[in-house]
């Protein structure tokens, strides 16, 4: 990770005002552009060698049934035989233009089928993500305020806690509490925004919970330990040799710099979200990007395993970059050379 | 003369060693009284696992269909699944299952991650940054996914996909024990093993090792942890263990449905889970801390 954070800041740093910023900008999306593609290059080479020529695609499609024959047949007809890296550009040349290939299992494309899943699935993460950095936000400042109080044991226990909790198991437990012994939502299922907001939130509010609270944990540790850092600062203590108020010091100084590491975590959490969505999806029966993979796989669906990697890969990438530009923005400091 | 090299190296190796080599078994006593409990009763649970094939436990896959969700008896203690299978024995040997795959995992990360940190901070040039490079491309695709990836592709099998996950985490442990080398490249006590004639290998073997093995220890317990969660899942999303055997993944997959008449059937796999999982992150914890407060940083 610390490559990818830290390489687009330095090369071509500003050197002059603040305001000339935008050239080292442009060049650090420029080299992240460089540096993605070839990552992204290597993983979908190594995913295809691992699903074609290890995975045998013409046992996957001739299915269970096919005689040796069969698999010969298809083989040939689907042109498995030829040179592994003869097939791989192939691929390449059309995912390039947009065409992931089409599903062994259900014919279609696959582009169009990720295309379904995926709004549900990004509804999911960002409603878990945002409740959680909202809520985190909250008690992590309080809890910085008075280390060792109260307030901070609870949380820092509780935090221990969500992390050791698999969501799944959350999941299912929540279930029991709220949609079976309680009945106040419905256990299971997913509704698009579009039969209406309340309905939506109904059947979201559970698997968002579920997947918010281990990313909510990992906040709050983070937050909670850069919170009491920024209080024993010296330009605290200068707030407060100025008589500011403490509520004027915590959150115009001291919440403002210590909100900061948040983004490098909400960044790498991106692989927990995305992990931690296809379990959600699984337990609450959410038709999302989560479900799609566990067919895939199970079905041996190789196009489909195959435009999935490349698509979380491509994701990860992408919050790299959002966190290097993010954290720019918010902290001049890290824009000037070092 | 040859006696003198050879003093050297006790001498300074003392030295080398001295960050690392005190051996007082205070892990648990200086723990607070929660984290006592949590992990006595995931080594009393943990040892119950292990041991389950020689426990007085009934067979975990004979059925009774006699007695289907009776809920907890004298026969059954917590009661028995959809099948008649007693809970308690399917619940143990689960636990096993998952833990001994979680080791394998462990084992995996360490025997590569190690060595090959060791390598890149020690002698650094082109093999360091091949090596941070091959671990950022593969920390970039999810480790479920590429779990799930490498199962559609080859069908393993759980200890194949926990070798796997083991090669997934290796980077990370790589990271850490990487900065740990490079932290004390520049040490005099380096310096004084080079300046002796030490070869390279016992440098790393006998200097540097000792230095880095008490993060190591402490990232391969967060790692465990880490990997007793991606075994329970994988087995959840059925693509690990495969049923009739338990695993603590796989005892909870299926169970959505019968929660409202057997709850027990989600909480006792999934407590054992949660017990195990946080008594690997608090020793984890517990040993970072002990290792600062030590060398004071």
């Amino acid at each position: 990770m610390s490559a990818s954070t830290q390489s687009p800041e330095v090369p071509g740093t500003a050197r002059g005002s603040r305001g000339a910023s935008v050239v080292p900008r442009i060049r650090a999306v420029g080299s992240w552009l460089l540096s993605s593609a070839a990552t992204l290059l290597l993983i979908s080479f190594a995913s295809f060698a691992m699903l074609y020529l290890v995975g045998d695609p013409a046992t996957a499609v001739a299915g269970s049934q096919a005689t040796l024959e069969d698999i010969e047949r298809v083989r040939q007809e689907q042109g498995f035989d030829r040179p592994l890296t003869e097939q791989y550009l192939d691929w390449l040349g059309s995912a390039l233009t947009g065409d992931l290939g089409v599903s062994y299992t259900v014919q279609r494309s696959v582009v169009g089928m990720i295309g379904e899943s995926l709004p549900i699935t990004i509804s999911l993460s960002l409603t878990a993500l945002v409740l959680a950095t909202v809520v985190a936000t909250g008690v992590g400042v309080v809890a910085g305020l008075r280390p060792e109080g109260r307030f901070d044991r609870f949380l820092t226990t509780g935090a221990v806690l969500g992390i050791a909790v698999p969501n799944f198991v959350l999941g299912m437990v929540l279930v029991a509490i709220f949609a079976v012994w309680l009945g106040w939502l419905p256990a299971t299922g997913y509704r698009p925004f579009s039969a209406g907001p309340l309905e939506w939130a109904r059947f979201m509010f559970l698997p968002a919970v579920t997947l918010g609270v281990g990313l909510l944990a990992q906040q709050v540790r983070t937050l909670r330990s850069s919170m009491i850092k920024e209080m024993e600062s010296g330009y605290v203590r200068t707030a407060r040799a100025k008589h500011l108020s403490e509520p004027v010091i915590v959150v115009k100084h001291a919440a403002r710099n210590a909100l900061l590491p948040i983004v490098t975590v909400i960044g790498l959490q991106m692989s927990r979200v995305i992990t931690g969505a296809i379990l959600v999806e699984q337990v609450f029966a959410i038709p999302g990007i989560g479900q799609l993979t566990v067919r895939a796989v199970a079905g041996r669906d190789l196009p489909l395993v195959q435009g999935l990697v490349v698509l979380f890969a491509a994701t990860i990438l992408l919050a790299n970059l959002l966190v290097d530009l993010t954290y720019g923005w918010l902290n001049p400091s890290t824009r000037r050379t070092r | 003369m040859s006696w003198l090299p050879s003093a050297l190296h006790r001498v300074t190796e003392r030295e080398a060693g001295g960050r690392g080599r005190s051996r007082r078994p205070v892990l648990i006593t200086s723990a607070s009284l929660p984290v006592k409990i949590v992990l006595s009763a995931a080594i009393i649970v943990g040892a119950a696992a292990i041991l389950a094939p020689w426990l007085p436990l009934q067979d975990p896959l004979e059925q009774n269909l006699q007695a289907v969700l009776s809920g907890p008896t004298r026969d059954n203690l917590l009661g028995t699944d959809q099948l008649g299978r007693d809970l308690l024995s399917r619940t143990l040997y689960g636990a096993r299952t998952t833990l001994l795959a979680a080791l394998v995992a462990a084992s995996v990360a360490a025997i590569i991650g190690i060595p090959a940190a060791l390598i890149a901070g020690y002698r650094r040039g082109w093999i360091e940054t091949a090596l941070n490079r091959s671990s950022d491309v593969i920390m970039t695709v999810p480790a479920l996914v590429m779990l799930l990836a490498v199962q559609a592709a080859l069908q393993t099998g759980i200890y194949g996909s926990m070798v796997t996950l083991g090669i997934i985490l290796a980077p990370h442990l790589y990271r850490v024990i990487r900065s740990e080398v490079l932290k004390i490249s520049n040490s005099s006590f380096l310096q004084s093993g080079r300046l002796s004639g030490c070869s390279h290998r016992r440098i790393v073997l006998h200097y540097v090792l000792p230095n880095v093995r008490e993060q190591a220890v402490v990232q391969l317990s967060f790692q465990f942890g880490f990997a007793l969660m991606v075994e329970a899942g994988i087995s959840f999303l059925g693509v690990g263990v495969q049923p009739p055997d338990p695993s603590l993944g796989s005892l909870l997959n299926g169970t959505m449905s019968l929660i409202s008449r057997e709850p027990m059937l989600v909480f006792a796999p999934g407590g054992v889970l949660v017990l195990l999982i946080l008594a690997f992150n608090l020793a984890g914890d517990l040993l970072r801390t002990k290792s600062k407060a030590k060398h004071g940083d």
